[in-house]
């Protein structure tokens, strides 16, 4: 950025600073979301402009980055709804993402679970938030995503035969 | 290894590269710097008006915030924008905020070899006052000069002549030889090409000047260079002056006693300092200019990514001195130039390319407009202006899965199209989603027709009629096995293409092949003949159409090849007299450099880095060899 605005308390949240800390993160929920790399790039740009209009209200750490996951969210859905994303192929499920024919393929089956399964196996195991911290990042019910964690557990478990789920 | 562990193990593998963070990076910058500055280029122009409608498509109309400082330029309203003229420390503000892209010249591709995919035609021609080169071959009086893409516009090469002297490049050697043609050759004189860093590419030769052109390199940067000689006394060839530009040669062309120069200079925004312009804007060195460009000749184009100009510099041949010069912010890689247009085209990631038009006039060049079409183009070929219109025939790629990690397979959706643009490049008419799962190989425009080749395991060649901008219409198409990768006129109703042979199953390539099509029916056009030639699977003439030979006066198509191994070096010539006819095949040795074949008068001439062979013209006997020194 050419200019940084020299208050205290919105250093943290300074849009090219999120972007750095957070790119990765914005981009691996977008890609577990949309399943396709050119959306999720798509997605990355998109979120971190919007970051840009909201940025100066953050009030945490915490806040820039539900806000984020928010924003990624709120994002993938108006993009799964346009033509355009409709025309795209859906992933080639061949595909394996180890390299060890030892390693079961996590992701692939992550990926194969319905979109709000995922998202919150995701944000559960891969980013580490609570129950309790999905539900207030996304505005939605705690129990909602209780019962969709466990769904998609379940539906893993069966494939994966992993029994630490 | 639990769940947790394993999925975090390969979420961790999912990341975006630099290239797209540098990309979204620098898009956020911009988003903010539309809160504070102004950026708007002067023009000079009577159609500035016109300019200012495509520029406002770029630049959006700037909001003050009262976080930020104003810019010395925010007092002037929108509305005087268009005509404001940007000074030095505007531009040094804004290549100050793109991230280099490599500093060191890394496109000195193919340098040895001058059939360079940059491409100058080579042709020698004297161009005399009633018009010039034709676009076959360019046959004016009896002798054959260049190959070069529309008439009147002559392009550099390896080799020229005007029937009396032979004025050819070597490369390897560093020299330019100067033979005197006839049955007998005799070497006159040699101009050595100066400079430990530097490479010469190819040249021009108009009345009794020559220009060389060639790159010279320092420890952080590039020059291009021409060299202009007066050759009044072919054996005492007289450097008069050097004109040089930042930057790589990228191409060239002569029209008249004008040169355009084109290079792409990269800046290092690490060494840029705000009061020496010098060290962000392109230089000139050429006669009375010496130093930056001035700031009203810099325009910052509508997608510039990187600290990269591309620099246009017009210039008299008769005394090497600068007519006008003209850069932009945003490098380019295909150059199409008409006796009024040069249009200077570069691809972005994502596959659009941004298109720009300068007018040319008598060595001034005005920049004109901006616009973009999807997909890439192959070459030079794959633009032509007509009537005002410029026309494009683009492969567009769309990803589908991503290749950004080894672990990802790529599949990449290919698709073909034609477009036309007004002269603001405006897209007025298009034929897309062509020959899907193919790409474009082979492009040639015919004042209302356009013929070109798309590839994947059969070759289709379409016939799209131009002659309402508006609506283009593909009126036929031809499939045939292997493609071609050039296409000429051949006179009458006749199209030959130059290509290879390809297996229908398997869509393996093979020989080279020559095809003549005829499309006196455009919506009926058929293959008349066709022929492979035995055991050459590779020639220049693939790559470069300044290394063939095509000539519709004397019926005569050739060029040099060799086979997979590198091994079976020969120079063919081919006439075509209801179908192909081998008229000779002359051995050659490997590592011999540029090989060009043209004609004098009664003889055929094959010119190499090292030596000049002399043959028959009629019976392609050898009648004599000489060694260059």
């Amino acid at each position: 950025m050419k200019r940084t605005v020299e208050t205290e308390n919105c250093n943290f949240a300074h849009p090219q600073r999120a972007f750095e800390t957070y790119a990765d993160l914005v981009y691996r929920l977008a890609f577990v979301r949309t399943k396709n790399i050119s959306d999720s790039e798509d997605i990355l740009q998109e979120v971190f402009l919007r970051y840009m209009k909201v940025w100066e209200n953050m009030q945490s750490e915490n806040h820039v980055k539900a806000m984020l996951i928010r924003i990624t969210v709120n994002c993938s859905y108006s993009l799964k709804t346009s033509a355009w994303f409709k025309k795209t192929e859906p992933l080639d499920e061949n595909i394996a993402y180890t390299d060890s024919p030892n390693e079961s393929n996590v992701l692939t089956e992550v990926l194969k679970l319905p979109l709000k399964y995922r998202t919150a196996v995701h944000l559960y195991y891969y980013q580490g938030f609570s129950v309790n911290e999905i539900a207030e990042i996304l505005k939605i019910n705690p129990s909602t995503v209780k019962t969709h964690l466990s769904r998609g557990r379940e539906m893993l478990r069966k494939t994966l035969k992993e029994e630490d789920l | 290894m639990s769940f947790k562990d394993d999925y975090k193990k390969q979420m961790d593998t999912i990341r975006t590269d630099g290239y797209i963070r540098q990309k979204i990076s620098k898009k956020m910058s911009e988003e903010e710097n539309k809160k504070t500055r102004l950026h708007f280029p002067v023009f000079k122009t009577a159609v500035a008006a016109v300019m200012c409608l495509v520029i406002a498509l770029a630049v959006a109309i700037p909001k003050v915030s009262d976080s930020f400082k104003k810019s010395d330029n925010a007092n002037l309203s929108v509305n005087e924008s268009s005509k404001v003229k940007m000074d030095y420390s505007d531009i040094y503000d804004k290549v100050k905020e793109l991230k280099n892209f490599y500093y060191a010249e890394e496109y000195a591709t193919d340098i040895m070899d001058g059939a360079t995919a940059i491409g100058a035609t080579g042709s020698t021609t004297k161009n005399s006052a009633n018009g010039g080169v034709s676009s076959d071959g360019g046959d004016t009086e009896n002798y054959s000069a260049t190959t070069t893409q529309v008439q009147g516009v002559d392009e550099a090469d390896v080799i020229k002549t005007d029937g009396e002297y032979i004025y050819s490049l070597s490369a390897k050697n560093k020299k330019v030889y100067v033979t005197k043609a006839g049955k007998t050759p005799e070497q006159v004189a040699v101009i050595p090409i100066e400079g430990e860093n530097a490479y010469s590419y190819n040249a021009y030769l108009y009345e009794d000047r020559l220009v060389v052109f060639g790159t010279e390199y320092s420890s952080n940067s590039a020059k291009t260079v021409a060299d202009i000689y007066d050759i009044s006394i072919p054996k005492k060839p007289q450097k008069i002056t050097e004109c040089s530009q930042d930057g790589n040669y990228t191409d060239s062309r002569l029209i008249g006693d004008k040169l355009y120069v084109i290079s792409n200079y990269s800046i290092n925004t690490a060494d840029m300092e705000k009061k020496a312009p010098e060290t962000y804007v392109p230089n000139i060195y050429c006669g009375d200019y010496q130093g930056a460009c001035p700031a009203d000749s810099v325009y910052i184009g509508e997608v510039c990514e990187y600290p990269q100009y591309t620099v246009i510099a017009g210039y008299d041949i008769t005394d090497g001195s600068l007519c006008s010069t003209q850069s932009v912010l945003g490098g380019t890689y295909t150059v199409y130039c008409s006796t009024e247009n040069i249009i200077t085209a570069n691809t972005q990631a994502g596959s659009t390319t941004v298109i720009t038009r300068y007018a040319i006039n008598d060595g001034k060049i005005e920049l004109k407009a901006e616009g973009r079409v999807d997909g890439t183009l192959l070459n030079q070929f794959s633009i032509d202006e007509y009537n005002g219109y410029f026309r494009f025939v683009t492969t567009v790629y769309k990803t589908v899965s991503g290749d950004g990690n080894s672990k990802y397979i790529s599949t990449v959706n290919t698709s073909n199209a034609l477009y036309v643009l007004n002269g603001e490049l405006e897209q007025v008419g298009a034929i897309e989603d062509l020959a899907p799962d193919e790409r474009v190989y082979s492009v040639r425009f015919m004042g209302d027709m356009a013929y070109f080749v798309t590839f994947r395991q059969v070759d289709p060649l379409f016939s799209a009629d131009l002659t309402d901008p508006n609506n283009p219409k593909i009126v036929g198409s031809l499939k045939i096995p292997g493609f071609s990768e050039y296409l000429y006129p051949f006179g009458d109703g006749k199209l030959l293409g130059l290509g290879r042979e390809a297996d229908e199953q398997t869509g393996k390539t093979g020989d080279v092949k020559l095809s003549m099509f005829d499309i006196s029916d455009p919506a009926n056009v058929t293959e008349s003949d066709k022929t492979a030639i035995t055991d050459m699977q590779y020639t220049t003439a693939l790559d470069n159409h300044k290394a063939t030979l095509v000539s519709t006066d004397r019926n005569l198509v050739g060029f040099y090849g060799y086979s997979n191994n590198y091994l079976n070096h020969r120079y063919v010539i081919y006439s075509y007299d209801g179908g192909f006819v081998k008229k000779a095949e002359i051995e050659l040795s490997a590592n011999i450099g540029n090989v060009r074949g043209f004609y004098i008068g009664n003889e055929f001439y094959i010119t190499t880095d090292y030596s000049l062979q002399v043959y028959d013209l009629e019976s392609f006997e050898l009648i004599c060899e000489l060694k260059y020194k």
